[in-house]
């Protein structure tokens, strides 16, 4: 009677430890491509532009919905997840170097003013 | 009595459960407007292939929500078109101002060689009057 108590109890933490071992079973996935277009966009200044700064965010925790989706063994959604944040990151570049040649043409255009006003 | 009751509940949550399924998630809803505004504007002279890239992207995520319209992956398609839709005007803005950029480099160049030309000419007329 022992014994069976023994081997039933021990029957159930199997069960149990299988059940919550093929729930958690944390998926690989490969975010190579959006990490690298996170860190492109802040090497590009995306900090530094509002909007861009804002996609960048969103970037950063779009790879961190897709890691615990990983976690849970979600792959095919952590891998969506993974796509959302590298067209943020992607995004993000866009903005920022938008940024630089909105600045650089009216840098560019001041410059013809300034030349024309001083040789009147 | 009760009869009449069942139906107007059945025809109720009939309707309702139509209406949920026939509306677009906002992701998709934003990702038709950005698309719509990017094609409106300089996308299409300047960038026309990453509009493209951005109407693919729109296509495959209106293709999801008729196939499957409460799923992620409808959800995450659309988010993506919307990305894309926005970069195609970013890249068109960006366009726009590399060229607004290269015209006022010319206009400076065209501007220094009149300066130049005048100053030549001044010169000229002082020394002939000398």
């Amino acid at each position: 009677m022992k014994h069976k108590r023994i081997f039933m109890l021990a029957g159930f933490i199997l069960i149990t430890l299988l059940i919550a071992g093929c729930g958690s079973s944390e998926e690989v996935v490969n975010k190579e491509a959006s990490t690298s277009a996170i860190r492109a966009a802040q090497e590009v200044g995306a900090t530094e532009v509002p909007k861009a700064s804002l996609h960048l965010q969103l970037a950063k925790e779009g790879l961190v919905k897709a890691e615990a989706l990983a976690k849970e063994g979600e792959k095919e959604q952590a891998e969506s997840m993974l796509l959302r944040a590298q067209a943020d990151a992607e995004l993000a570049i866009v903005l920022s170097h938008g940024d630089a040649d909105k600045t650089e043409a009216t840098a560019a255009l001041e410059r013809v003013k300034k030349l024309r006003l001083n040789n009147k | 009595m009760k009869l009449i009751r069942y139906v107007i509940i059945t025809t109720i949550v009939a309707l309702l459960v139509g209406c949920s399924a026939s509306a677009p998630p906002q992701e998709l809803v934003d990702a038709r407007q950005a698309y719509q505004q990017a094609s409106n504007g300089q996308a299409a002279q300047l960038v026309p292939a990453e509009l493209h890239k951005a109407e693919t992207a729109l296509a495959e995520a209106e293709k999801s929500f008729q196939d499957d319209p409460n799923s992620y992956k409808t959800r995450d398609l659309a988010y993506i078109a919307d990305r894309k839709a926005k970069m195609a005007e970013g890249l068109a803005n960006s366009a726009a101002e590399k060229a607004a950029t290269a015209k006022s480099n010319k206009d400076y160049e065209t501007a220094q060689s009149d300066i130049l030309n005048s100053a030549k000419e001044d010169l000229a007329v002082s020394e002939t009057r000398d």
